[in-house]
């Protein structure tokens, strides 16, 4: 019976890993520590993200099947920078520390992409003869693929998956009840 | 510009306008933000339809047809993909967040328009 306890039990125990939310809190951009970075302003982030990512797959997967042959290497970036908006929007989205580092790196490319091919399509416009999300800095959809990555790193770099605090309390939680145990054997031993 | 198009601004921009009034007013998703989402779908559902019995009835495009179409069809998803997404965690910033469908569905609207014209201006 006690088995079947700690077994119903577990789910709660994963969900306890996840930072609390208050109740009634109403998520100021300033407490980072209690919002979790995929809730409250880290919403919109990830909201346009997402759009990002739907939008420059569909513009990639038409240009790759209508005419790939005019404009190869333009085309394959689209499908890359389509993969890396992709990738940020799912990993922005996920709270594990691993999908922190994933998001980071997710942005950082995005970042390079973006002021890469920025600059490469004013230094030598043949290579890319057709648009693409980065073109330009991103002109064609209003600069914001330029401002993105920058707002998705400040987002990043002030919430910083903390586990080094979080496991040095639990470490000494746990040593505390390690330690209330330790003391006690004297009295149950006695009392049995 | 064609009175659709006027029509799809009006109205792209008044769910803006909501939802940025109620990310200062509520501190949960309100109503009216909610409404003016499905307002928005309720264009789209409208334009497509039109646009559906225009195509079918001969008249012609100037760009590419599936290209129309898949704008279209990004663009339904859209009001209902980002109302799922925003009522995830019900604070004022799920009101912040709605507001981005009336900017992108202008902007597509806008796409919209110069591949079916030519021009949306």
């Amino acid at each position: 019976m006690s088995s079947e306890h700690s077994a119903s039990r577990q789910p709660d125990e994963d969900e306890r890993v996840l930072p609390p939310v208050e109740p009634g809190f109403d998520g100021e951009p300033e407490s980072a520590e209690l919002t979790p970075r995929n809730r409250g302003i880290g919403m919109l982030i990830i909201t346009a993200y997402g759009i990002f990512a739907v939008s420059s797959f569909a513009r990639a997967l038409y240009q790759i099947l209508t005419d790939f042959e005019t404009a190869r290497v333009a085309y394959l970036l689209s499908g890359f920078a389509a993969g890396v908006y992709i990738l940020a929007t799912l990993a922005l989205a996920r709270t594990s520390a691993r999908a922190w580092v994933v998001a980071l790196v997710a942005v950082l490319v995005e970042m390079a992409g973006v002021l890469g091919v920025g600059l490469w399509t004013f230094l030598d416009p043949e290579l890319f003869n057709r648009a693409t999300v980065w073109s330009h800095f991103g002109e064609g959809y209003g600069y914001i693929p330029l401002i993105l990555p920058f707002i998705g790193l400040f987002w990043l770099l002030r919430h910083r998956p903390m586990p080094a605090k979080n496991r040095s309390v639990k470490d000494r939680t746990a040593k505390n009840s390690a330690a209330q145990q330790t003391s006690r054997p004297p009295q149950s031993t006695g009392s049995a | 510009m064609t009175t659709m198009f006027i029509i799809g601004t009006v109205i792209c921009s008044l769910s803006t306008l909501i939802c940025w009034a109620m990310t200062a007013l509520r501190s949960h998703p309100a109503d009216s933000s909610i409404i003016s989402l499905a307002a928005v779908e309720l264009y789209l559902v409208v334009y497509s339809i039109y646009a559906g019995i225009r195509q079918a009835t001969g008249a012609s495009i100037t760009g590419e047809a599936w290209e129309f179409w898949g704008y279209i069809l990004t663009a339904l998803l859209l009001p209902v993909g980002v109302f799922v997404w925003a009522i995830v965690d019900k604070t004022r910033w799920s009101n912040l967040v709605m507001s981005f469908v009336g900017l992108v569905v202008f902007v597509m609207v806008y796409r919209l328009e110069e591949i079916w014209w030519g021009s949306a201006l």
